[in-house]
């Protein structure tokens, strides 16, 4: 049990109490009640904001049901006798990894093929797992993937992530300006003239179109 | 509707003499005369033909994977933006020449029975992509331009192209610069001519405008005051009414009216100064 509950860290961030989870312990169930001990245990941390009206919380880590986050809640509010709201929705500013984004990522094996340099027109880069460039994909050039393809250049070529039809499939890049963008079985290409942002965004199919948005959130 | 198409093979042997462009504009010329054109580009690997027309980011499917039986020819197709009867069937840029043979070609062509004209766009080089492109062909159109290198090699796919049966042989000039001649710098037509022998059917002046319409993506000839625009719609006048005689440009009148009109000019500002 003690092992258990090194897992868990709580921190402070403002009027946040952050509490960190690490991926080692599975079942919900056991979660709260090391969390519950570990909160027991931890006066010393709790004491000091005690006074502070607008307390949140917020579990990091580790995707929690509601109910277990409210068991949580409900458990500190009863302990520190002040009202805590669940501050799930309150994301950091700078942070770039947006939420549903995150959980689509780990979904997959995490195993990713890396090319370093500039994918030159002609060249053709095929992944059976992520495809990860780091450097440009120049007009005329292909990288295909059957998952998922994040490119830390300026993407311009011919771009094919989830090329078996795996639709949940996601193309990331730092200047997305393809020829064209192939997703499963779904293609599109720019129009004629468009704007071209010069920040990071992200294509994902949703209802069977392909959407491209800033992948920064604001 | 079964058409059985004439199929030029547009070649030259030297690199960067205007084939491509040469096959963008016959290719428009033609589909904007009524005829429906399909055009092959066989540089795989370099492929530039679809660039020139701006289609990029239409290709999906390409030669070789018509070769292949992935798609069908209809399938690899793809419209042109600006000319109705103009298609396109794009060469693959991540493989090579190899990719496909010369009864692949043949087959190809065979498919696309319901055209006027196929227009195959060759790479430079007398390899395996020249010897596919020219495998289906049943006429050829040299280009070259006034430079020894560019006609020696013109005169080595003459060669090559008879060998193969292709007697059917014309010749564009492509970049002249009358000034040059006259003072003796380029080599001139008719000293051309002399080389290859081959029967004529086009000069093209040295002209900006297809640098600029090529990155436009739009053929020089729907630039109806280019003077190149004009001599690549002579040529189709040619190809399309063999027996009517159509007289070639004037290149030096045209350089008496330019510096006329700078005349012209400079004597307006004298008079307004």
């Amino acid at each position: 049990m003690t092992n258990n509950q090194e897992e868990i860290i709580f921190k402070w961030r403002n009027d946040v109490i952050l509490i960190l989870l690490e991926n080692k312990i599975t079942d919900e169930e056991e979660i709260i009640k090391t969390l519950m001990e570990k909160i027991k245990n931890s006066h010393d941390f709790f004491k000091n904001k005690k006074n502070n009206l607008n307390l949140k919380l917020k579990f990091e880590g580790r995707d929690l049901s509601n109910e277990a986050k409210n068991k949580i809640k409900n458990f500190l509010e009863k302990k520190l006798e002040i009202n805590i709201e669940l501050a799930d929705e309150i994301i950091n500013k700078n942070s770039i990894v947006h939420k549903e984004i995150s959980t689509d990522i780990s979904n997959e094996k995490n195993s990713a093929k890396i090319y370093k340099g500039t994918v030159r027109s002609g060249q053709l880069i095929d992944s059976k797992e992520n495809l990860i460039i780091l450097g440009d994909v120049n007009p005329g050039a292909e990288v295909r993937a059957n998952n998922d393809i994040y490119v830390f250049g300026n993407l311009k070529g011919i771009v094919h992530a989830g090329q078996l039809g795996n639709i949940n499939s996601i193309i990331i890049a730092l200047k997305l300006t393809p020829t064209q963008l192939r997703i499963a079985n779904i293609i599109t290409r720019p129009p004629d003239f468009d704007e071209i942002f010069d920040t990071p965004e992200i294509a994902y199919v949703e209802n069977g179109q392909i959407f491209i948005k800033n992948y920064i959130k604001k | 509707m079964i058409k059985n198409p004439e199929i030029f093979v547009i070649t030259s042997g030297k690199g960067g003499v205007g084939k491509t462009t040469t096959t963008a504009n016959l290719g428009a010329e033609l589909a904007r005369n009524g005829k429906k054109v399909s055009l092959i580009d066989t540089d795989i690997g370099l492929r530039n033909l679809d660039l020139v027309l701006r289609l990029e980011n239409r290709v999906v499917f390409d030669l070789v994977d018509v070769a292949k039986g992935i798609c069908e020819a209809k399938q690899a197709l793809i419209k042109d933006r600006n000319f109705d009867g103009l298609y396109l069937l794009p060469a693959a840029q991540t493989r090579d020449k190899d990719a496909i043979t010369q009864e692949d070609m043949i087959k190809i062509c065979e498919k696309l029975k319901n055209f006027d004209y196929i227009i195959i766009d060759c790479p430079a080089g007398i390899e395996q992509g020249f010897k596919n492109a020219i495998a289906a062909a049943h006429k050829a159109i040299i280009v070259t331009t006034p430079e020894v290198s560019a006609v020696r090699d013109a005169d080595r796919i003459i060669g090559l192209l008879e060998a193969n049966n292709i007697s059917d042989i014309s010749l564009i000039i492509n970049r002249i610069r009358v000034d040059m001649i006259k003072k003796g710098n380029m080599m001139s037509i008719d000293d051309m001519l002399e080389i290859l022998a081959v029967k004529l059917i086009g000069i093209v002046p040295d002209d900006e405008d297809v640098i600029i319409s090529t990155n436009k993506g739009e053929p020089v000839i729907a630039n109806l005051k280019s003077r190149s625009g004009q001599a690549y719609r002579n040529i189709v006048k040619r190809i399309i009414n063999k027996d009517e005689e159509v007289p070639f440009l004037n290149l030096e009148k045209y350089v008496g009216f330019m510096s006329l009109i700078k005349k012209f000019f400079s004597n307006k500002k004298y008079r307004e100064g």
